[in-house]
């Protein structure tokens, strides 16, 4: 489908991986990606034929030890650890490294209190330890639950979670579907205060990406971003938490879109689209926005039209909006037919900025000359009407007129009309001198044609002739 | 110049039949190998700085005609190429108004250039030329019309650069002076100086490739460029040829200033013979 989009996306998730080292879960370091361990449901990743033989030849040296088996209430660690503590040839048991288990926040918890299927533990001669592979561990089952009696954390965004789109997945039997385990890891959960789990806020974002950025989990559930953790590198955000280190002020994943509530993409008044999820952080712009024109319609008037931030200023790659590029991000919209015709707006603002000269200097890659929010302000775009406006007829000496732009403009300026299309019949006097100009340019051209032609042929003639 | 009372003196001595008609001849009056000064120094040098900073109005001011060419997007790539294309097209402009300036104190105070200014100044005759050229040109008239030293064409190119100059520099000052004409005129006047400033340069460029680069340079006798714009000289045969009331007045007038030296040779003679007698 994407030929060469998984490999890459591979080498970025192994990169994750390692980034993650101890903190990513375990089954994860050992070696095949999330995807494989979920599609194979595989546990033992030494299945070539030497293996087995190595397996068959222990199997038979077991053959010579007593048979012995432990009820389930006495299983602990201890017995467990036979097979599991250790890496060794040929064996199938999945390795748990007890150093990692023992700084986890369940060190005191013994492995059956989460491996609740296993019920009992053999070596019979010819048989695997357990009788079946153990299923996938339940958090919510009997420990973090309200009022369980093993002192556990309850977990009380359950509800929140069971409709967040991880939770719908679940529930919708995809065994993609991001569990407790995918975020907060298996044997090596931490608290999230502690820098080294995988739910600490600076790491969250490698936590989410592991899935997030895996081009085969995007594709496969048309998950709406492509590569937001390449982007939210890239973001201011991204920046601030790993190039500036502000691990509690940069925002991370988990503050825009939610922790255990995430939303899909498309959800009326999904979070990361709602101003006041920015304004949480941004207080003084939020402030601003709200009584601008976009923001009265988008929160006051829940209008889908109106911009939020994201619309501007992107989704995961969040970055100071490079002046060149304003006029392209208002036009958007401003230049959008069936957007503009709602709210009775001039659809050819954007022409007739391209035409003006700050328009043809900006297209230019000039950066001192004036765009869009130069003169209509960013996140205080008020219409011309509302005197608060930079561009009420009264207030554009005072815009007009900023110190890097024209200062000491005359106050007859407020009597300018901005957007003139010369090409247009209501833009008055301009429209019929340019009209003037085009035929006394047209005239010339004829004239110069019926001129030049016959004095060409003459000339050759009779240079051809002496 | 020949001075009015020569003249009459000649006037007297032809019709005393002092002088046989055929006694000079033109050969003897302009050697095969002279060549003429069509342009002078001076103007030679308005003409370089003229044509410099003319095209690099052009260059500079392109990109504000066209802004969607996708080529002039390469040509000013980097990101302070446009506030120095500002600069240059200021300089030029200024130097161009320079030029502009002093073509008229040249045809003012040089005795060259007001001589050649009042030549240039078009007439009724001009009119009648450009008829009959083009009537020539199309094959309805045998004979092309004879120029003085300036013909129709030459006069109209003059004139639309003077004009064109005069326009342009009007219009390039309010736009750089913006401030200062939003104070003085009503805001629609900077839209349409705007315009016109647009289109002039568009017709100014025109009139140059078209009518000038093709009048003087290009044209198949002279292809790929007319050599007077650097020697300021043109040969015998071009001058019969382009400019043949020019050449009959040299004649003219170099013929009058040796038969003037004749006459008064003879009453000189006549003088000294007298107090002998």
């Amino acid at each position: 489908m994407f030929p060469f989009a998984p490999f890459e996306k591979k080498t970025c998730f192994r990169k994750v991986s390692l980034d993650t080292g101890k903190d990513g879960s375990l089954f994860f370091c050992n070696g095949p990606s999330r995807k494989e361990v979920v599609d194979k449901n595989v546990t033992m990743h030494t299945n070539d034929k030497m293996c087995k033989l190595l397996f068959f030849t222990l199997l038979s040296l077991l053959m010579l030890l007593p048979a012995r088996t432990a009820p389930a209430s006495e299983i602990s660690w201890d017995n467990c650890i036979g097979c599991h503590a250790e890496r060794r040839e040929g064996s199938t048991a999945p390795f748990v490294d007890p150093a990692i288990l023992d700084e986890s926040v369940h060190r005191n918890i013994n492995c059956l209190d989460c491996h609740i299927d296993v019920q009992e533990v053999k070596h019979m001669v010819g048989e695997a330890p357990h009788q079946r592979h153990p299923e996938k561990v339940s958090c919510t089952e009997r420990c973090h639950v309200k009022g369980n009696t093993m002192g556990a954390p309850d977990f009380s965004p359950m509800e929140q979670y069971k409709d967040s789109v991880h939770g719908v997945a679940i529930r919708a039997g995809l065994e993609d579907g991001a569990g407790c385990a995918d975020c907060h890891g298996r044997h090596n959960i931490r608290s999230k205060d502690d820098p080294e789990s995988t739910v600490y806020r600076a790491n969250i974002p490698r936590t989410c990406a592991v899935c997030h950025e895996d081009m085969q989990v995007v594709v496969k559930h048309h998950i709406h971003a492509e590569s937001p953790f390449h982007e939210y590198e890239q973001s201011v955000h991204g920046r601030a938490l790993y190039q500036a280190g502000l691990i509690q002020f940069a925002a991370v994943c988990t503050d825009c879109h939610g922790v255990h509530d995430i939303q899909a993409a498309g959800t009326p008044n999904l979070r990361p689209r709602n101003p006041e999820t920015c304004g949480k952080c941004h207080v003084g712009i939020f402030k601003v926005y709200r009584e601008s024109i976009h923001g009265v319609a988008a929160i006051e008037q829940h209008n889908p039209d109106a911009p939020v931030c994201t619309n501007c200023h992107g989704e995961h790659k969040i970055s100071i909006p490079s002046e060149a590029k304003i006029p392209s991000i208002c036009s958007q919209c401003h230049a959008a037919e069936g957007i503009m015709a709602k709210y009775e707006i001039s659809v050819d603002r954007n022409t007739t900025y391209g035409q003006s000269y700050h328009g043809i200097a900006s297209s230019y890659g000039s950066k001192t000359v004036a765009n869009c929010s130069s003169c209509h302000g960013h996140h205080d775009i008020r219409p011309p009407t509302d005197p608060k406006s930079s561009v009420y007829p009264a207030n554009l000496v005072r815009t007009c007129g900023k110190a890097k732009c024209h200062p000491g403009i005359s106050s007859r300026v407020a009597s300018v009309k901005i957007h003139v299309d010369v090409k247009k019949k209501e833009s008055g006097s301009v429209y019929y001198v340019r009209q003037v100009l085009v035929w006394i340019f047209i005239g010339l051209l004829i004239i110069t044609f019926i001129w030049v032609v016959p004095d060409l042929a003459r000339r050759i003639k009779r240079k051809g002739g002496t | 110049m020949i001075r009015d009372d020569d003249l009459e003196l000649l006037a007297k001595a032809k019709e005393a039949g002092l002088l046989s008609p055929d006694e000079i001849t033109d050969d003897e009056l302009v050697p095969e190998d002279e060549e003429f000064i069509r342009l002078a120094l001076a103007e030679r040098i308005q003409h370089v700085i003229l044509f410099t900073s003319f095209f690099t109005l052009v260059l500079t001011g392109i990109p504000l005609v066209f802004p969607d060419a996708p080529l002039l997007h390469k040509l000013f790539f980097f990101p302070e190429s446009f506030w120095l294309r500002g600069i240059i097209h200021r300089v030029a402009g200024v130097t161009l108004m320079g030029v502009g300036i002093f073509q008229v104190v040249y045809v003012i105070m040089s005795p060259h250039g007001n001589r050649d200014f009042h030549k240039i100044i078009p007439n009724f005759q001009d009119a009648k030329d450009a008829l009959n050229l083009f009537l020539c040109n199309l094959g309805l008239r045998e004979e092309r019309p004879r120029f003085g030293k300036f013909n129709f064409i030459e006069k109209f190119e003059y004139w639309a650069l003077a004009w064109g100059i005069f326009i342009m520099a009007m219009t390039g000052l309010m736009l750089w002076f913006k401030e200062a004409s939003i104070a003085l005129f009503p805001i629609w006047v900077l839209d349409i100086v705007r315009i016109v400033h647009g289109f002039e340069a568009i017709l100014a460029f025109l009139a140059i490739i078209i009518w000038h680069m093709y009048n003087v340079h290009l044209n198949p006798e002279v292809f790929p460029m007319s050599k007077v714009w650097i020697t300021g000289k043109i040969s015998k045969k071009e001058m019969m040829e382009h400019h043949p009331l020019e050449y009959k007045d040299i004649l003219r007038e170099r013929r009058e200033k040796l038969e003037i030296e004749r006459v008064k040779q003879l009453l000189e003679e006549v003088k000294q013979q007298r107090p002998s007698s």
